[in-house]
């Protein structure tokens, strides 16, 4: 080497090994630092004559899972997080690099380790995570809220009856119009049978059951809806198809959560087709992934809604069907149970043409399996 | 329980007091203004329009707004008693189209309705509601169930309004 190379080459060593933004460390066999850089000793402190595990993170004994000791015996380039202590005592996250360092006779005898602090990313990552958790309850809570504004909604029209059927019944006896005291029983008996309705599907609705969340098949609760409708759906001249995306991968998912959710909105497709002008409603259910994301769609080709309709869709005890054929629960249920899955409803709808529902279940929002039962 | 029974634990109540023997104590009879109730639920349309007529008012009724339209197109009436939510046809569409119509938009509406943000009818959410300037806001609103005083009170005034 001339002298000139020799003097960039200790230039090299002295400033670009020191100087780089990168925590530098050579480990011996015996997992002891035999060369570190400066930056290295700015964040880990005095490394000489000490092992890895002292340094890295304060730890008295070789780690369980030590990427030094992988590298040592298969030779491969790792690249891997791992949590340590600062000099000054503070938890650090750092991505470090481990590669073999081989002699002439290609034995390993070093590992250089090379590493970065990422504590600020991790740290980010972790509040990132936290509003994610937050804006899940936070949506959950809203649904609580929307549903009790839709309960008052629902006993007020009931209210608003037996109040109608006091007054009535009341007025046809100061008159004497026996007519007008039958009309006034007829509307209170009518009414207190209403609410008897109403607060049994309620307190099923409220009382909910525990999300029973277990790896599915996503079309399954899919091909079970589809059987239980056709045959009652083809009776009223409305045809069920099914289109489902073959081979979805498991996701973890309430079965039976789904199957509620889709059995409402098949009924609301085919009661939908029932209500338009045309002779024959064809509804369409069907399944697929896209970006990880899973979506089941209930496509009908039946009334539509018009925007006022879409707007209160899940703002009330909201139904469109004729009095007592509907209690307007079933997309608040559909909607909670799908909201439980992190996942959210989406409607698209043009008046007399039809509507498509569609649930959409991002994976990675996707709940937790539940513990098997005791 | 009978009826008769019943009666005896159905006491009057704060706004169910008001049952005038004659329809004319209130009403004299040149005063008959004629009051269209609109809503899908039958109880609700047989306890306004009763009491509207104990109180010296004509009615006619309709349980979805295209029998409503109908029902003004043949007699145009003096006051519209409307609900927000009706299947098929809502009770904002409905009142739209009255008050886009050159023949019907005079008539007061009052909307009558369970819905708890009445609040969402009025200022900046109507409009947003009503994006077209020329439909104006409802005359009154009444939640359900409706307090009898106060709802002959709006009534009477939402037609002296009109009237004049």
């Amino acid at each position: 080497m001339t002298p000139h190379k020799k003097k960039i080459s200790e230039w090299l060593h002295a400033h670009l090994f020191h100087q780089v933004p990168v925590d530098i460390a050579v480990i011996d066999s015996s997992y002891r630092i035999i060369e570190a850089n400066q930056t290295f000793e700015r964040h880990y402190g005095e490394w000489r004559g000490r092992h890895c595990y002292q340094v890295y993170k304060g730890k008295q004994d070789r780690c369980e899972d030590c990427g030094a000791a992988e590298t040592f015996s298969d030779g491969r380039v790792q690249l891997r997080e791992e949590e340590g202590v600062s000099k000054d005592g503070r938890k650090v996250y750092y991505m470090v690099h481990i590669a073999p360092l081989r002699d002439p006779e290609e034995e390993i005898r070093y590992v250089i380790e090379m590493s970065t602090d990422v504590t600020r990313m991790h740290l980010l990552q972790e509040q990132l995570r936290e509003t994610e958790r937050e804006k899940l309850e936070a949506e959950r809570l809203a649904a609580v809220g929307q549903t009790v504004a839709g309960l008052a909604h629902g006993i007020k029209n009931v209210l608003m009856g037996l109040e109608g059927g006091m007054y009535v019944l009341r007025s046809g006896i100061q008159k004497q119009d026996q007519r007008r005291i039958e009309r006034g029983w007829q509307m209170l008996d009518g009414n207190v049978s209403r609410i008897t309705t109403f607060v049994r599907e309620f307190l099923d609705f409220a009382r909910g059951r525990e999300p029973h969340v277990q790896l599915i098949d996503p079309n399954e609760p899919a091909r079970q809806v589809y059987v239980l409708f056709k045959d009652a759906a083809a009776k009223t001249g409305v045809s069920l198809e099914l289109d489902l995306q073959e081979q979805l991968r498991e996701a973890p998912m309430d079965g039976e959560g789904i199957h509620t959710c889709l059995a409402n909105l098949v009924s609301n497709a085919v009661d939908a087709c029932l209500m338009s002008t045309r002779a024959r409603g064809r509804v369409v259910l069907s399944t697929r992934e896209e970006d990880g994301t899973l979506f089941y769609e209930v496509e009908d080709d039946g009334m539509g809604m018009d925007c006022e309709v879409k707007q209160k869709l899940f703002t009330s005890f909201f139904s469109t069907k004729p009095s007592g054929e509907g209690t307007g629960l079933g997309l608040l249920v559909t909607r909670r149970i799908v909201q439980e899955h992190g996942g959210q409803v989406a409607i698209e709808s043009t008046e007399g043409r039809g509507s498509t529902f569609r649930l959409e279940f991002p994976r990675d929002r996707l709940p937790a399996i539940s513990p098997p039962e005791s | 329980m009978g009826w008769l029974e019943y009666s005896r634990f159905a006491t009057p109540s704060r706004d169910i007091v008001a049952i005038p023997r004659q329809a004319e104590e209130c009403m004299g009879a040149d005063k008959s203004y004629s009051v269209l109730v609109v809503d899908d639920e039958p109880d609700v349309v047989t306890y306004l329009t009763t009491l509207l007529e104990d109180h010296g008012y004509r009615t006619r009724s309709a349980g979805d707004a295209d029998s409503a339209i109908s029902e003004m197109r043949a007699r145009t009436p003096d006051l519209i008693c409307v609900d927000i939510m009706m299947p098929r046809r809502s009770g904002l569409s409905l009142y739209h189209q009255v008050k886009t119509d050159p023949g019907l938009k005079d008539i007061p509406i009052i909307v009558v309705s369970a819905f708890s943000r009445l609040e969402d009818f009025t200022g900046h959410r109507f409009r947003r509601l009503f994006p077209d300037e020329s439909v104006p806001e409802p005359t009154d609103f009444i939640e359900k169930p409706v307090n009898v005083e106060h709802f002959l009170e709006t009534v009477e005034r939402a037609l002296s309004a009109g009237g004049q």
